[in-house]
């Protein structure tokens, strides 16, 4: 039944996702890409571009009394300009040209929640987080949904379940007809459970 | 250590971080007052000094690590440590995300969120050797999403997402680190709204009314004495969270 429901989902994905394309060049980027090949039709974003996932890459843990103005500008201010910068590459041409667009953001879960040594990472889910509330808001209007799924990314490698949830959420939110926007998904074993999500 | 300590408050010649300035100071923390404007944070040292209180201003750039560096000296050497520290200075710029310059999203989250991370680094140290304390980030209702608000409302969700992490990797040293967000508070930044979107505003809150500086600044002395409370965002917003913000159109397209 499940694999039925999910070949289905495949199937309707194919036809009803426009142009996708993966922005970002980590692992975890290359981990999504390759979970879902077929969804990501456009090799790189370019004007025909209407749908996107964004992927940004987080600099290591290092302890707050380690941090110098430098650090804290490449491991907080660089990934947030990048993520705004790619935002503003996708819609400026769909709100120019009238089209609808999808955007997913993808964050991995414990950095969200928040880890101790590592809070430049808080820092960066944090502000993630907050734009793609205010973005829905905004873009709402221009019909351009935006969400975040917060993954679990070593569970995601390890257990196929949760990849195949992936990629159904994926497949879900970057669907032309989706509405679903101004949401956070959380696609985890269990993570956040009887945790204050951020 | 003096009284409840030393507290050190940004951004303190504001309407906000005045209030809570005088408050902690009647609360018995000595309060260091730093602000890029130092007469204006010389007027309030005056005014706590009346009320019988102890305060001292300094010149403070927050996005200067010399000037932060010298601010930490004195509460080392001249004040014998830091208990209290309090994230208010900000700036508020914005636009929709389609039309904003990379440069003023790059600005905001300079002096939001990466200037006062690097304070709270640049502290730990010396917070640990004053036996711990309360870190106090001023946030904003921003974080949970407001139209047009993208890189205020980044930035502060930046400090959010931050402060969870630090309480974390600080609450062993008896640091707690928590956020405060305030929604529509009276201020001189709030007094230059057109009077529909103040009216309106207002409507949008359960309480009806606007909140007032002092009642941040109630909740940032709750803060700095609660010591098994880390990690937290405390909403200050009239009940303006649990209501509705609605934009709606359709955003479906077949």
């Amino acid at each position: 039944m499940t694999a039925t429901h999910s070949t289905t989902l495949q199937d309707n994905s194919c036809q009803t996702i426009d142009a996708a394309a993966i922005r970002g060049d980590g692992p975890t980027a290359k981990a999504i890409a390759a979970l879902a090949p077929e969804l990501f039709s456009e090799p790189e974003c370019s004007e025909n571009t209407s749908a996107v996932c964004i992927v940004p890459s987080l600099a290591a843990a290092l302890p707050a009394p380690e941090w110098t103005a430098a650090h804290l500008a490449a491991a907080v201010g660089d990934p947030l300009i990048w993520v705004v910068h790619e935002v503003q590459s996708v819609i400026v041409p769909l709100i120019e040209a009238g089209k609808p667009g999808r955007i997913v953001i993808i964050l991995p879960a414990e950095e969200a929640l928040g880890r101790a040594g590592d809070a430049a990472a808080g820092a960066v889910c944090g502000g993630i987080l907050s734009m793609a509330r205010t973005l829905s808001l905004e873009l709402k209007r221009k019909a351009i949904t935006v969400n975040v799924v917060c993954v679990d990314t070593g569970s995601c490698y390890e257990k196929p379940a949760i990849a195949q949830a992936l990629r159904g959420q994926l497949e879900l939110l970057l669907r032309r007809d989706s509405w679903i926007t101004g949401q956070e998904i959380w696609v985890t074993d269990g993570t956040e459970a009887g945790r204050v999500r951020p | 250590m003096i009284g409840r300590g030393v507290a050190l408050v940004t951004g303190a010649a504001g309407g906000i971080g005045r209030a809570i300035a005088m408050e902690l100071a009647a609360q018995k923390h000595h309060v260091v007052l730093g602000d890029l404007d130092l007469e204006a944070v010389s007027v309030i040292e005056q005014a706590i000094r009346t009320a019988g209180g102890s305060a001292t201003a300094v010149q403070l750039d927050v996005t200067s690590q010399e000037s932060r560096a010298k601010v930490i000296r004195l509460c080392d050497e001249d004040l014998g440590g830091l208990n209290t520290l309090v994230n208010c200075a900000g700036v508020l710029q914005d636009s929709l995300i389609e039309k904003m310059p990379l440069a003023m999203f790059s600005r905001v989250l300079e002096i939001n969120l990466i200037s006062p991370l690097a304070l709270i680094a640049e502290t730990v140290d010396l917070m640990r050797r004053s036996g711990g304390g309360a870190i106090i980030n001023i946030a904003s209702r921003a974080w949970l999403g407001i139209f047009g608000s993208t890189a205020y409302g980044t930035s502060k969700g930046g400090l959010v997402g931050a402060s969870r992490a630090l309480a974390l990797e600080l609450g062993r040293d008896g640091i707690t680190v928590n956020c405060i967000a305030p929604g529509f508070i009276e201020t001189d930044m709030s007094a230059s709204l057109p009077p529909k979107v103040r009216e309106a505003t207002l409507a949008s809150l359960a309480v009806r009314r606007a909140g007032q500086p002092s009642d941040v600044a109630a909740a940032v002395a709750f803060l700095a004495q609660a010591s098994y409370c880390t990690g937290q965002v405390l909403p200050l917003c009239g009940g303006r969270s649990i209501g509705t913000p609605t934009i709606s159109s359709p955003t479906a397209t077949k």
